[in-house]
C-alpha cells in the first residue's frame, strides 16, 4: 500500500509516519507534500491506495485537493481520510459529500491514529 | 483429580505498589491490588509467551531521585524502561509486545483535594510508552475506585475488578 | 434584493473559559501534558527565550487571532513529548521547533473555534512563529496557565461576523 500524507507541518507529516511504521499494515511507500498542489503532482506520478490529508494549507488546501480527487475517475478507488482541527458539523457534513472515509480532527492520541489507519488501510485494500 | 493437580500447579504471584514481575511461566498469574490512582503496566509477548505487570505510583522521579535508585518501579519514568528491559531478558520482543494500562482512577486526598495525581500517571505513562515506539492495545483507566489485575502468563488475557464488576481486557 | 440575514444567536459557554480547556485537550491528547490553571508570575523573570506562535483567522463567520506564548524549556518539551524524541539526543533544529509550536498554537485555536463557534467553520491561517527574550506585551485577553509546571500564555480576540448563509458551503 502506497500512502500520501499531505499536511503544511512537516512535525505532523512526520507524527503521522511514525505512527504509520508502528502500525501493523503493510506500506510499500509513504510519501510526503506540504500543500494540495504538491499533493495532486504526487497522485499524478504515483499509484496511491490512501490520502491522508489537512485542510488549512497555503497553496492549495485540502477542501480544493479533495474536490479535484472526487472529480477525476483516475482516483475514484483512493481512500480519503480528512485529518484537521476544524470539527464544525458544516465541515463535516460536506467532508460526507465528498466520499471522505474518515474524518479525525486533532488533536488525537497515536493510538486513535493508530485505528483510522488499520481500517482505512482495510479499505484500501477491498 | 485434574483439578486438584491444577491447583497445585497453578500459582499466582502478587505484587504490591512500587513493584514489577515479569514472568514466562505458563501456569503463572501476576496480580496486583489497590490500583487507585496509580498505573499498572500490563505487557505480553504472545510468541515467546512472556508477561510483565509493573505498578507504579508517581509520574516522576525527579521528586525523589534517591528513592527512585532504591525503588525504581515508584516511579513511570523509572519503572517503565525497568518492566521492558526485565521482560527483554525473559525474550520478550518489544515488536510484538502488547501493552495495556490499568488504573489512573481519581482518589480524594486525605486533606480532601484532589491533586489529579491519577491523570497525571497515565500521561506520564502513555508519554514513556510513546517516546519509546510502543503503541497501547487496550486500557481501562479514569473514574474513582480502585481496581485489582489479575494477568494471565499463558495468553496475556487481563480480569479488570473494581468494586462489583469484572471485565476482561 | 435579499435583506442580510441576522447574526445567528450564539450558544456557547464564555470564549475565555474555552480557552482553558482548548489548551487542556490539545496538551493531553498529543503532548502528553497536564494543564495547571494558574502560574506564578514571579518566576518568569530569567534570561530564557521563549516562542510566540500565532494564528490568525480573517476568513469567514469567526475572525481574529490566538497566540501561544511559551519558555523555551517548555518548547522542547513539548516537541519531545509529539516526536518522541530522546531528550537526551541531539537538539532539534530551530525550524522543527518553530514548526511544532506553530502546530501546538493551530490545534489549540482550532480546538477552541470549533467550541466557541458551534457550527460555524473557520479558515486558519498559516501560523507565525517568533523568538523573544520575554512575553510580549499584548492588547488582547491573556491567559496564563502551567503546563507540566512551566509557564504558557495564550493571547486572544474573538469577532463574530453575520451567520452563514445556510446555503454557501465552505468547500
Amino acid at each position: 500500500m502506497r500512502i500520501l500524507i499531505v499536511d503544511d507541518s512537516s512535525m505532523m507529516r512526520a507524527m503521522i509516519k511514525r505512527v504509520v511504521k508502528l502500525t501493523n499494515v503493510p506500506v510499500e511507500e509513504i510519501l510526503e507534500a506540504g500543500d494540495g498542489a504538491q499533493a495532486l503532482t504526487l497522485l499524478q506520478s504515483h499509484d496511491v491506495h490512501l490520502l491522508l490529508t489537512d485542510i488549512n494549507m497555503p497553496v492549495m488546501d485540502g477542501a480544493d485537493l479533495l474536490r479535484a480527487v472526487a472529480k477525476d475517475d483516475r482516483w475514484r478507488t483512493l481512500t480519503r481520510v480528512i485529518i484537521t482541527t476544524d470539527g464544525s458539523t458544516a465541515r463535516r457534513e460536506q467532508a460526507a459529500e465528498l466520499a471522505v472515509r474518515c474524518y479525525l480532527q486533532k488533536p488525537f492520541s497515536p493510538e486513535v491514529l493508530r485505528d483510522v489507519l488499520t481500517d482505512a488501510a482495510h479499505a484500501a485494500r477491498l | 483429580m485434574t483439578d486438584l493437580l491444577n491447583a497445585v500447579t497453578a500459582s499466582r504471584r502478587v505484587i504490591g505498589i512500587g513493584e514489577l514481575a515479569v514472568s514466562g511461566s505458563r501456569s503463572e498469574t501476576i496480580a496486583t491490588h489497590a490500583v487507585g490512582s496509580c498505573i499498572t503496566v500490563c505487557v505480553f509477548d504472545p510468541v515467546a509467551a512472556v508477561a510483565g505487570m509493573l505498578h507504579f505510583l508517581l509520574p516522576e522521579s525527579t521528586i525523589n531521585p534517591e528513592r527512585a535508585d532504591r525503588f525504581p518501579a515508584v516511579f513511570a519514568d523509572t519503572g517503565i524502561p525497568l518492566l521492558f528491559q526485565t521482560a527483554y531478558h525473559h525474550g520478550l520482543v518489544k515488536q510484538r509486545a502488547i501493552v495495556k494500562l490499568i488504573g489512573g482512577a481519581e482518589m480524594p486526598q486525605t486533606t480532601g483535594g484532589w491533586f489529579n495525581t491519577g491523570r497525571r500517571n497515565l500521561l506520564a505513562a502513555r508519554n514513556l510508552l510513546w517516546r519509546n515506539g510502543v503503541l497501547i492495545a487496550a486500557e481501562d483507566v479514569g473514574g474513582t475506585d480502585a481496581r485489582t489485575v489479575h494477568m494471565s502468563v499463558a495468553d496475556g488475557r487481563l480480569r479488570v475488578f473494581s468494586g462489583r464488576t469484572q471485565k476482561e481486557l | 434584493m435579499s435583506s442580510p440575514t441576522p447574526p445567528m444567536p450564539l450558544d456557547f459557554e464564555p470564549a475565555d473559559h474555552l480557552i482553558v480547556t482548548a489548551v487542556g485537550t490539545v496538551a493531553e491528547r498529543s503532548f502528553f501534558a497536564f494543564v495547571d490553571p494558574y502560574y506564578d508570575e514571579a518566576d518568569l523573570d530569567d534570561d530564557r527565550e521563549w516562542v510566540v506562535a500565532t494564528v490568525r483567522f480573517e476568513d469567514g463567520p469567526l475572525s481574529g487571532s490566538l497566540a501561544c506564548t511559551v519558555r523555551s524549556d517548555l518548547a522542547l518539551l513539548l516537541f519531545d513529548a509529539f516526536s518522541g524524541r530522546d531528550p537526551a539526543g541531539p537538539l532539534p533544529p530551530r525550524h522543527l521547533l518553530d514548526d511544532l509550536i506553530g502546530e501546538f498554537s493551530n490545534m489549540v485555536c482550532g480546538t477552541w473555534l470549533t467550541r466557541c463557534g458551534g457550527c460555524r467553520t473557520f479558515k486558519l491561517n498559516s501560523p507565525v512563529v517568533a523568538h523573544v527574550t520575554r512575553p510580549p506585551e499584548d492588547e488582547r485577553h491573556r491567559h496564563w496557565m502551567a503546563l507540566n509546571h512551566r509557564p504558557l500564555a495564550i493571547d486572544w480576540d474573538l469577532v463574530h461576523g453575520e451567520a452563514q448563509q445556510p446555503d454557501s458551503a465552505p468547500w
